[in-house]
């Protein structure tokens, strides 16, 4: 009865999260991202202070653990050529320069903190695989649109 | 013995240490903390079953090779394989685990079911006997070898699926026979 309970609470903090929140983010990799920064490098704890303050630490965490699983396996589940489309709306989303975002996704690998904790190792890698992939893909598509130019990290 | 035999036996014992080399997946990625220490997650053939779609998936490999780019057919290429292997790695893994499991068990069981014990055997030994086949047919002919290989492997996952069954019902039972 008490889990039936708790998992009711959780349902509606995911449909909260889900409305307030995850529906303003556009494209499921941007909320990919904003799902796994939630959680804590060292405790591996998820926190969103809004929902906290409703739900309490417990049923939040839970909550956004089970919409971060959620989305990492829809975004799994995708064909390549539709992660690729989701990588690109989301490096174009920010403004910054499309190619640098690129090279340095490349070089700092920043997705592979994208997966949740409790899937496998083998979908986790099949999703770091997918993504390194499509940021080939993306990379090439940008030289082919300015051919002339040469590609370079550039740090200020 | 005959000339023969000895050829024969000589060319099974060779077939075998090539699929045990061909079963090792690549060192590159290993975890640094050992898979013995790190528990694996639980078994779900539904889980299985859409990750083998995805890693054998013929509609991404037309989509790369309609990039028409050497380097991204051949890094696809290299990462499918390498995932391919990783998956079939897991799965002896998995298999090990629950045969390491069930031998704890079974050794403090005081009724044991033989028919059950020579069928987790079986299966035990068939799962990773067709995990180095497959192993070592993705090793040496990669993805032209994997477009075919996402039936036989979605067989071993429904293999392994069912030993875990057998050895949990095995192990249930020797539960019960021990407390009483």
């Amino acid at each position: 009865m008490h889990a039936s309970i708790e998992n009711d609470f959780v349902e509606s903090a995911c449909r909260n999260l889900q409305g307030h929140t995850l529906s303003q983010i556009p494209g499921l990799f941007a909320q990919l991202i904003y799902l796994a920064s939630t959680r804590d490098y060292l405790s591996g704890v998820y926190h969103h202070d809004g929902l906290e303050y409703e739900y309490g630490p417990e049923v939040t965490g839970a909550a956004l653990k089970r919409c971060h699983t959620e989305l990492f396996s829809r975004l799994l589940a995708l064909p390549l050529a539709e992660l690729v489309e989701e990588l690109d709306a989301y490096l174009k989303s920010s403004g910054t320069d499309f190619a640098h975002s690129l090279l340095l996704w490349d070089k700092l690998q920043i997705y592979r903190v994208t997966p949740p904790l409790d899937c496998s190792r083998v979908a986790a890698e099949l999703f770091l695989s997918n993504v390194k992939i499509a940021l080939a893909i993306l990379y090439s598509r940008a030289r082919n649109q300015r051919p002339d130019q040469r590609f370079a990290l550039q740090f200020r | 013995m005959t000339l023969a035999t000895l050829i024969f036996v000589l060319l099974g014992f060779l077939l075998i240490v090539i699929m045990m080399i061909a079963g090792r997946t690549d060192d590159d990625d290993a975890p640094a903390i050992p898979s013995e220490d790190a528990p694996l997650t639980p078994f779900s053939r539904e889980a299985a079953s859409t990750l083998l779609t995805r890693i054998f998936s013929a509609s991404d490999l037309q989509y790369l090779q309609r990039q028409n780019n050497p380097h991204i057919l051949k890094l696809f290429r290299r990462e499918r394989k390498r995932v391919a292997l990783l998956f079939l790695g897991e799965l002896s893994a998995r298999t090990r685990q629950i045969k390491n499991l069930h031998a704890r068990v079974a050794r403090e069981a005081v009724n044991t079911n033989p028919s059950a014990e020579v069928q987790i055997a079986l299966g035990y030994f068939s799962i990773l006997f067709f995990t180095g086949v497959l192993s070592f047919l993705i090793q040496i002919f990669g993805i032209s070898a994997i477009r075919f290989l996402a039936a036989p492997a979605s067989a071993l996952a429904g293999r392994l699926s069912r030993l875990a069954q057998i050895s949990q019902s095995v192990r249930d039972l020797s539960g019960d026979s021990v407390s009483r």
